[in-house]
């Protein structure tokens, strides 16, 4: 992409600039509908982002796109000039419109924009809009140097003299200098000089570079600072002025060329004007809002992670010569340098890993869509709060958690919060309340999910994992146990299968989804009170906190994620159920216990009771069950970094990846929850394989 | 599906040199210790790592059923990168010692018969005598592929008879 930024780049440069103006149209619209800042504000930024969208498509021929928004824009310019109220059908029906918008996106890149069915139906509904109360709409081709008529009886005010000279490399951009005139028709009447000065001779034209310069005459009155941040949104490095010729005075101004990079007034000779004030347009809210950033290819981040984390292994290798060699007197310079090459080496990979760290504020943001939305759908009247938006977690980790989220939520809404009516009932706010919000503790990343619904309804839970098999009739299950049942495969309490929710296929799926990025995912409930979904997951993908621990010759590592705490066995608290199934009793908890020396060698060890005496059991959590880890010795915890196994091999039962250790040799990293169930299938031990695969 | 003339590494096994299609050679490690990896077959010694990636090293004499041999000086590694469907794996094969490097002409290779014993003929491309001696050539991608998916999917199969049993 980099090397061929012809007319191909910029359009590819449109089409991501305008999915970003589609996110932020749609959250000021959301800000619109929720009453919360500045209606002015919002209005504005969404007519600008419709307006660039519309004037950057027919630039590069997405002629349908164009003609769409043409509507919407005539809309919101009704809204902005207080012809038209803001309603929430209206707001509804923009929200579609950008739905359209983001599907149209993608078609025009392919290059059959042209279908205009889908939105005809939209275009209809806006078109409705429009006739509801006849206006004028301006036609919205604006030739360059448009002559507009001169104002018969303007309620007179001041006349401003803006020049603009675009800056040569920007000028072909979306927001180029068509749309500066299509923006100031909005303040007034106004005429156009073209500042013929600035051209170049013919021999140094250049034919993709703009270097023509205009001045506006306009007649406004509006105030100048309003017309200054108005104009603000134009990038650094075009060169533009605003002057207040006072009183309109029917003359014309003479103009000098802009000749030198700095901004001229342009002093007509005529006035003296002492409070004419330039202004530069590079602080205005656009660059405000934008910070400062580059698009990067995600696998470039990951080939340079990879290589700091080689350069973190390689350090710790040259540490471990440290010792003995080092105390040398002649070695002092090289320990020194060792040292400080550490810390380096630990500060690049801080920032590198926080290169793929991003808010999760962009995805949260998406929930107020849905909850829009699904409550409309509903009837259903829900308040979104979002907490700790400026959390950062790692963009896989973020991608893959929208989904579980979604569902979540979906969930929250449909089976958790009551209708209105039965709120009533209930003695609750009529108004739902959903709280998501997102913090890091103790180096998790725990999003919690919090509705005031009617909670899990524990009877009918119960009921329905009976009548499936899931568990029978005659166990006795704590509240805690019969959450649990919700994330059951195949389990789904609604009535009807709605099309928000209640396939059946979801909150095992969620689990699931969240497991295989290395999380987990709790609730806890209570009946009409409501529930909360709590998603605890690592802060990144890359890299791990890690508990090593040595199995026989092995060196193998728990994740810090699962470890719940460590203890020396007593071997008179373990108890053999059946020949098969061990149990530890902690603290008066039976847990199961997995002999790792067996799951290591592929075999059922052979053991004696006491022969577990002193030795030391882990003790991990998997969803939201206890169970024992028999090792031979705790090693130190690092981070470590997680390489695949599955690249050059497969996946393999009870591992989640590997590692490369400090001295160079690999070490299994432990996938806990998959370990729990080859061991509740296999009965605490997994048999060899290595008999099954014998012929051959 | 051989070209005119192909050069191929070749390595000793318990006496029988086999030769793998240089091209897929991504070179020649000395024997170091391996990461066991639990539950996987005899043959799958561990993993290593190789300049920070996780490479599966397989023992071809414990795969084609030959008495096994103490690791000796000789004894190599040899990194082989095979297609996976369209990507590619690395994997190393553990050998007695590397012998040489030769271009055999398409013309000279004979099909195999089906031997029926330890190495199946799907894995072996062809048979070439040099200097009066046979020299096997293994079609590493067939074999490898095999291998790990009888390891991997013959491990899934199993959990799964257990599981319902």
């Amino acid at each position: 992409m980099s090397d061929d930024f012809g007319m191909e780049g910029i359009k590819q440069l449109f089409l991501e600039e305008s999915a970003e103006g589609l996110d932020t149209m749609e959250a000021a619209l959301l800000r619109i509908e929720s009453g919360e800042g500045d209606l002015h504000d919002d209005i504005n930024e969404v007519f600008r982002a419709i307006h660039s969208f519309k004037g950057g498509s027919a630039t590069f021929g997405f002629t349908a796109i164009a003609e769409f928004t043409h509507g919407i824009e005539t809309l919101l310019d009704e809204i902005r000039s207080d012809e038209r109220q803001v309603t929430d059908d209206l707001v509804s029906l923009f929200l579609d419109c950008l739905d359209a918008l983001r599907l149209m996106l993608p078609q025009a890149e392919e290059g059959n924009g042209q279908d205009t069915t889908y939105c005809a139906d939209l275009s209809r509904r806006v078109q409705a809009e429009l006739d509801r109360k006849p206006c004028s709409t301006a036609p919205a081709e604006v030739a360059v140097a448009v002559e507009a008529p001169q104002s018969e009886s303007a309620p007179l005010t001041s006349q401003y003299l803006i020049s603009i000279k675009p800056d040569p490399e920007q000028a072909l951009q979306p927001q180029g200098p068509v749309r500066i005139f299509e923006e100031l028709k909005c303040f007034g009447e106004y005429r156009v000089e073209l500042d013929s000065e600035t051209l170049p001779s013919l021999a140094e034209l250049k034919p993709d570079t703009l270097v023509m310069g205009w001045n506006v005459f306009l007649d406004s009155d509006v105030k100048q600072t309003d017309l200054e941040d108005f104009l603000a949104w134009l990038d650094d490095g075009w060169l533009l002025s605003v002057k207040n010729n006072a009183p309109v005075i029917e003359q014309e101004p003479i103009v000098d060329p802009v000749i030198e990079p700095e901004v001229i007034i342009q002093q007509p000779e005529t006035e003296d004007a002492p409070e004419q004030k330039p202004v530069v347009a590079s602080n205005g809210k656009k660059t405000a809002k934008s910070n400062a950033s580059i698009r990067v290819d995600t696998n470039k981040i990951d080939s340079l992670i990879n290589l700091v984390g080689e350069l973190v292994i390689t350090q710790s290798m040259l540490n471990s010569y440290n010792s003995e060699l080092m105390e040398h007197p002649a070695l002092h310079g090289l320990r020194d340098g060792l040292a400080q090459l550490e810390r380096n080496a630990r500060e690049l990979q801080e920032s590198v890993m926080r290169v793929r760290m991003m808010p999760i504020a962009a995805t949260f943001q998406r929930f107020k869509r849905l909850v829009h939305d699904l409550s409309r759908k509903l009837g259903k009247h829900v308040d979104l709060e979002l907490r700790g938006e400026e959390t950062e977690l790692d963009k896989i980790v973020l991608e893959k958690i929208a989904d579980p989220l979604v569902h979540l939520v979906r969930n929250a809404l449909d089976h958790g919060i009551e209708a209105p009516e039965k709120r009533l009932e209930k003695g609750k706010s009529e108004r739902g309340k959903l709280i998501m919000s997102a913090s890091h503790e103790s180096g998790k990343i725990v999003i919690r999910i919090t509705d005031d619904g009617a909670g899990i309804p524990v009877d009918k839970v119960l009921q329905k994992a009976i009548s499936k098999g899931l568990v029978s009739s005659d166990e006795q299950l704590t509240d805690q146990q019969v959450h649990q049942l919700i994330f059951a495969p195949g389990f789904s309490t609604a009535e009807a299968v709605s099309d928000v929710s209640g396939r059946g296929v979801g909150m095992d799926v969620v689990k699931r989804n969240i497991q295989d990025i290395g999380g987990r995912v709790e609730v806890r409930s209570e009946q009409d009170k409501g529930s909360t979904f709590i998603v605890v997951l690592p802060l990144t993908l890359a890299i791990m906190d890690g508990q090593l621990v040595k199995v026989g010759p092995e060196i193998y590592i728990i994740p810090m994620l699962s470890i719940i705490e460590t203890i020396q066995i007593r071997s008179k608290l373990i108890s053999v159920i059946g020949g098969e199934l061990t149990v530890y009793s902690l603290r008066d908890e039976p847990i199961p216990i997995i002999l790792m020396k067996s799951y290591s060698e592929g075999n059922r060890h052979a053991w004696q009771q006491d022969d577990l005496e002193g030795q030391l059991l882990v003790v991990v959590e998997s969803e939201g069950q206890h169970f024992g880890l028999v090792v031979d010795e705790l090693l130190e915890q690092q981070q470590v970094v997680i390489k695949s196994l599955e690249a050059n091999y497969g996946q393999v039962d009870g591992l989640a990846g590997a590692t490369i250790l400090g001295d160079g040799s690999v070490a299994l990293i432990l996938d806990v929850p998959d370990l729990v169930r080859i061991n509740k299938v296999h009965g605490g031990a997994i048999p060899s394989r290595r008999a099954v695969v014998a012929e051959l | 599906m051989l070209s005119e003339s192909n050069q191929y590494l070749t390595f000793f096994l318990s006496n029988e040199e086999y030769g793998v299609d240089i091209l897929k050679v991504q070179g020649i490690q000395s024997w170091d210790k391996v990461t066991p990896i639990p539950n996987t077959p005899d043959y799958v010694l561990g993993v290593i790592n190789l300049r920070g990636i996780i490479v599966p090293i397989l023992d071809l004499r414990i795969r084609f059923n030959l008495p096994t041999a103490d690791i000796q000086r000789t004894t190599v590694v040899v990194i082989v990168k095979v297609a996976k469907g369209d990507s590619s794996r690395t994997v190393g094969l553990v050998v007695d010692a590397v012998s040489d490097v030769y271009s055999i002409e398409a013309s000279d290779v004979c099909e195999a018969p089906d031997f029926g014993g330890t190495v199946n003929a799907d894995y072996v491309s062809g048979l070439v005598t040099i200097k009066e001696n046979m020299i096997i050539l293994l079609d590493v991608d067939r074999l490898v592929n095999a291998d790990l998916l009888r390891a991997l999917g013959g491990a899934a199969e199993m959990g799964e008879a257990i599981e319902s049993a």
